[in-house]
């Protein structure tokens, strides 16, 4: 039987200080992050998580929730190095950022916020349901926002300056930041997904993932990394794949990104890291994106798929489902059959349902398989009809919308990428103009080459050079709309929020959540994992806590009996299930400890006598 | 298409050029106001029919609260959008 799903997301988001003469990504990261409520949550703990490489020091994540005494002081100490003391004056004013300076915090919702290649950074808590991810992952959006708010009002900007941070996975010419998921795998799931039955994950892994963006994709206005053109595809991250499998995941991005770090137990569980989806605004997207996998992977760890859908170049078919609006174009298998991403999702959707049909207790997986199902008949009536719930529906509708305002349409907007693109050096002189003017500027501003083809170009598509200023002030508006839909600017008072705010706010955009749901977790970790524990000691015991990751929490009290190392190893155990609620007045760290243990082991006893197990 | 409907720009495009760019944020003169004020309801319009036929209470009051709460909408698209790409870095 299939472990728990365990997921999370963490979301890279596009940072830039508007209005500034250079615009220091690290600099407004640093403002972001250090503008989270330190001393209003009793944050303290700071270090960038490290945990043991699968069989490498594997005691140290053993067990479920293990209490190790006095034996960690020396790790202790010798991480002091690279983080100031906890709780102390210089935790909280080292400078974000900047060379030796705290960048990462553990929050007490069991999250962690940091800065990561320049980019502000989120990753949620593990959560047990489709739904609880997609709450921690909106949670996670209202901390930065409210971090971006808090920074813009600090001081530190220029006259006019403000940060702006998109929640999106492109810069549009040619730059990537990620979106990644994580699930937990049995450890025997895993070595075989990616080693001993790598064949497994040809056959019904990678066909999933790729054509996953029928549900997930966040679309996008443009085409990138030297990719063929076009003007809408359903995803942000498409043009960036280039390999299928290796450990990179800023260069050559494989679709099966091999990085092992469990951050769990390794002999009893690892981490499958996904780094082929997009970020997304809608809550409905990202339930599917991560509901829909939970679904998979259950099946293939119950070795319950039994198809074989191997694509016969899962890169190109990739492209082929990202640019396909028609979603009819076929993908050639390897055994030489052809079938559409659709067929695909179909097939996929089939075993789930006769997957759930024969267990029970898997409520939250049903919704996912409807919400599937749903999602698949309507595209394949009208995807129009999906035009208030996804993302890349709602976007391509807002663009659609706004090419019909201009009397334009994808066809002509698409003829016209090519030229815009090449003449982007060209100023607005001949703006207004007869078209000769244009094209003589053309022809006396850009290498003789690049004019001709462009006269060759222009001459066979049946371009109009008289119309190349309102279709350049088209080409960047879409691209505007796109980037805008990310703003994750909620507004407030007379101020208007980004786009997917606006549309949600009026009512155009379903919600699957209710705003109490994703609001609990802002502050509260999610319940159903250790995430419970881990918050909770980050909530109470700030002070007292030296480091602090996903799978560990070493203390340093002011005695020996409360230093020490809370090894958080099985991912499922320390939840409020298993636990109860914890004291709103904390106890000393020993009595907490005590507790933990007999709470754990009376919950075990009871779920044995209850015949649960 | 009608002047009316046009999304204009006034000013030299200043793609790759950024020194140049940030002062036209927030100065700018009456020509390129009106062109500003034809975008800003071009997008109030946009948002106002996706939102289900929820409109703003007065699109003349919404494009002036825009553009006092938020200079960046005063700026061309093909500014807006260089001066997001410039400014990225790579991820992963």
């Amino acid at each position: 039987m299939s472990i728990p799903k365990l997921a999370g997301i963490e979301t890279e988001y596009g940072i830039l200080i508007r209005g500034a003469t250079t615009s220091d990504p690290f600099f407004a990261s640093g403002l972001v992050l250090r503008s989270y409520p330190l001393a209003a949550s009793r944050l303290q703990a700071i270090e960038t998580p490290q945990t043991p490489l699968p069989g490498e020091n594997a005691d140290a994540t053993a067990g479920l929730v293990q209490w190790t005494n006095s034996a960690a002081a020396g790790d202790i100490a010798g991480q002091e190095q690279t983080a100031p003391p906890a709780g102390s004056e210089a935790a909280d004013l080292a400078g974000a950022g900047s060379p030796g300076g705290f960048e990462s915090l553990m929050l007490p919702n069991g999250a962690r916020f940091y800065i990561d290649h320049g980019h502000p950074e989120y990753s949620t808590a593990e959560a047990a349901t489709p739904r609880g991810v997609v709450a921690a992952d909106k949670a996670g959006e209202i901390i930065v926002e409210r971090c971006r708010r808090a920074a813009n009002a600090g001081g530190r900007l220029g006259q006019g300056c403000r940060i702006a941070i998109y929640k999106n996975n492109s810069d549009q010419q040619g730059v990537s930041y990620g979106c990644h998921e994580n699930y937990l795998l049995a450890a025997d799931t895993f070595e075989g997904l990616l080693n001993r039955k790598f064949h497994r994950t040809l056959m019904a892994l990678v066909p999933f993932l790729v054509t996953r963006p029928l549900l997930c994709g966040a679309g996008k206005a443009c085409a990138e990394n030297h990719r063929p053109s076009t003007v809408f595809q359903l995803t942000q991250r498409a043009d960036f794949f280039e390999t299928l499998i290796g450990p990179q995941t800023t260069f050559r991005r494989p679709l099966i990104n091999t990085r092992d770090e469990p951050h769990a137990d390794p002999r009893r569980f690892r981490r499958l890291h996904v780094i082929v989806g997009d970020a997304n605004m809608a809550e409905y997207s990202t339930f599917l994106k991560v509901g829909t996998t939970q679904l998979v992977l259950m099946m293939l760890e119950d070795n319950y798929v039994d198809v074989n859908l191997m694509l016969e170049d899962p890169l190109a078919a990739l492209q082929t489902v990202s640019r396909d609006l028609t979603f009819r174009e076929k993908l050639p298998l390897a055994c030489g059959r052809e079938v559409t991403a659709m067929e695909i999702q179909q097939e996929f959707l089939r075993l789930a349902q006769k997957y759930l049909a024969e267990r029970s207790g898997m409520e939250a997986l049903e919704e996912v398989a409807r919400v599937w199902e749903d999602a698949l008949k309507k595209l394949e009536a009208d995807w129009r009809l999906l035009g208030g719930r996804l993302d890349w529906a709602i976007k391509r509708r807002l663009l659609e919308h706004y090419l019909e305002d201009q009397g334009c349409d994808w066809e002509t907007a698409s003829r016209w990428a090519f030229p815009v693109k090449s003449t982007l050096k060209l100023d607005r002189r001949t703006e207004g103009k007869e078209a000769a003017a244009l094209i003589e500027a053309i022809r006396t501003e850009l290498p003789e080459e690049v004019a001709e083809s462009l006269a060759d170009y222009a001459r066979r598509e049946g371009l109009d050079w008289a119309d190349y200023w309102r279709q350049r002030d088209i080409y960047f508006t879409l691209r505007r709309l796109d980037l805008e839909y990310h703003d994750i600017d909620r507004g407030s008072g007379s101020t208007p929020g980004g786009l997917f705010a606006q549309l949600q706010q009026a009512g155009a955009v379903e919600r699957l959540l209710a705003d109490a749901a994703i609001d609990a977790l802002v502050d509260a970790p999610p319940p159903d994992t250790r995430a419970y524990l881990r918050g909770y000691c980050i909530a109470h015991y700030g002070q007292k806590i030296q480091h602090v990751d996903w799978a560990e929490i070493q203390f340093r009290g002011s005695n020996s009996a409360e230093s020490g190392r809370l090894v958080l190893g099985d991912p499922t155990a320390g939840t409020a299930g298993e636990l109860g609620p914890l004291p709103t007045d904390p106890p000393e760290l020993p009595a907490l400890v005590r507790s933990v243990e007999c709470r754990r082991r009376a919950s075990a006893g009871e779920r044995v006598d209850g015949g649960v197990r | 298409m009608s002047d009316q409907r046009r999304i204009r720009k006034e000013k030299p495009s200043s793609l790759g050029r950024r020194e140049e760019q940030a002062p036209t944020n927030l100065a700018r003169g009456a020509e390129e106001a009106e062109a500003v004020d034809r975008h800003l309801k071009a997008m109030a319009d946009l948002v106002r029919r996706m939102s289900l036929g929820q409109t703003p209470s007065s699109d003349e009051a919404r494009i002036i609260e825009l553009s006092d709460n938020r200079p960046e909408l005063r700026q061309t698209s093909e500014e807006y959008v260089t001066e997001f790409s410039d400014s990225q870095t790579m991820g992963q």
